[in-house]
């Protein structure tokens, strides 16, 4: 203000501003997209396991974050905003959808499958049967951890939770996963 | 897992491995097109103003309902505002009283007051104290309360009768039968009419 009356700016000058701001929102939401569409979608396969389920779920989770950009322009918040709406929306969606059971890598509970098919896709369904015997709070920290290489400082700014915190979830999650695991290739070897 | 036995061979680097591998998974090509799409059919990010105009809108809208019912319920309730001033509490009487005279002539006139004065600290409404005493408001303005009051103290003090007086009599002097004198009515054929029935004859 400087201590003097602003002139009144025109009407065309301030929509000029505000198509200018738009046209910022916009670059900037591309440059959201771009580094943290594949986080989306891998944080809902990291629920889902089917491609086509999970990018759905990813489209859904930008859709919301677009409509809220202007509360989450900075980057760091738009990110743990972003994982902790498509993992909300990715059990939202296989809740709702209890009767798809075809999966497109895996089959859930289907010893006979996970016999039949070669050591990899035989240790990723196990693997996965393990993480789905998590509890919701461990499974998203091993699936965070597990996507882009996060370390605990970074699952723990996404989740904003203290690194503490992640840090002994990952831990117990991690003890379960290996007692799991190696009951289930035990089991198997009987088999 | 109790009751199994403790991982054999799986390290956490094994782990972690095995776990980074099962959720490398990559979208579609299209991915990222889709999501262009999808959001190209939401509406743009509202602005400021946008967001909050409706709120501000509706405090405004609330804010000016709730003066208007509180300066019409005031003025609707002389009583309120009676109950403020100290000195109109000490004049102001119970709208029971006003309503049935008879009645007040025989009650103490300091008991009303007290309850107007009740019901302005209170601050309840008017509705409450009539639940209370089952009884109908009755809105009278407050010069005719003043003066509703000061005539049943007048009663009371038997100062009626000598106020009454000075007007009482005029109208009754006045009011005696005058005489009235009517003269008797005398009848006289018209003198013409007398003479043509005399020539018809």
């Amino acid at each position: 203000m400087h201590g003097r009356v602003e002139p009144v700016r025109p009407a065309i000058s301030r929509w000029n501003d505000a198509v200018s701001v738009d046209q910022d929102l916009e670059h900037e939401f591309e440059a959201r997209l771009l580094e943290s569409s594949t986080l989306a979608f891998r944080v809902a396969f990291g629920v889902l396991r089917h491609r086509e389920d999970a990018e759905d779920v990813a489209q859904e989770a930008f859709a919301k974050a677009y409509r809220s950009f202007r509360q989450l322009r900075d980057r760091d918040r738009f990110r743990a905003w972003l994982v902790r709406m498509t993992w909300r929306l990715a059990l939202d969606r296989k809740r709702s959808d209890r009767r798809r059971l075809a999966r497109e890598d895996v089959v859930a509970v289907n010893p006979t499958t996970a016999i039949d098919s070669t050591d990899a896709h035989e240790r990723s369904t196990l693997l996965w049967n393990a993480i789905d015997a998590l509890s919701e709070k461990l499974r998203v920290v091993v699936v965070l951890a597990g996507i882009e290489g996060h370390d605990i400082r970074e699952v723990a700014a996404l989740l904003e939770l203290p690194e503490g915190t992640v840090k002994s979830r990952l831990f117990l999650a991690r003890q379960q996963l290996k007692d799991a695991l190696s009951w289930m290739v035990e089991n198997q070897r009987k088999a | 897992m109790d009751g199994r036995k403790p991982a054999e061979g799986v390290t956490d680097a094994a782990l972690e491995r095995e776990i980074e591998a099962a959720l490398a998974v990559d979208p579609s090509p299209e991915f990222v097109a889709k999501i262009r799409a999808r959001v190209a059919s939401e509406p743009a990010p509202a602005s400021w103003w946008h967001l909050r105009w409706p709120v501000l809108a509706t405090a405004a809208v609330a804010a000016v309902v709730v003066a208007m019912v509180a300066l019409s319920w005031q003025s609707g309730h002389p009583e309120l505002v009676i109950a403020r001033n100290a000195r109109d509490i000490a004049l102001a009487p119970a709208p029971q009283a006003i309503a049935r005279p008879s009645e007040v002539a025989s009650a103490n006139v300091a008991a009303p007051t007290r309850r107007v004065s009740t019901a302005g600290r209170r601050g309840r409404s008017p509705s409450t104290n009539e639940g209370e005493s089952g009884a109908s408001e009755v809105l009278i303005s407050r010069d005719e309360q003043r003066a509703f009051a000061m005539l049943v103290t007048a009663v009371q003090e038997g100062r009626f009768q000598r106020a009454l007086a000075p007007t009482a009599n005029a109208p009754e002097a006045s009011a005696e039968p005058m005489d009235i004198s009517i003269p008797p009515l005398v009848i006289e054929p018209l003198p013409q009419i007398a003479a043509l029935g005399g020539e018809e004859q």
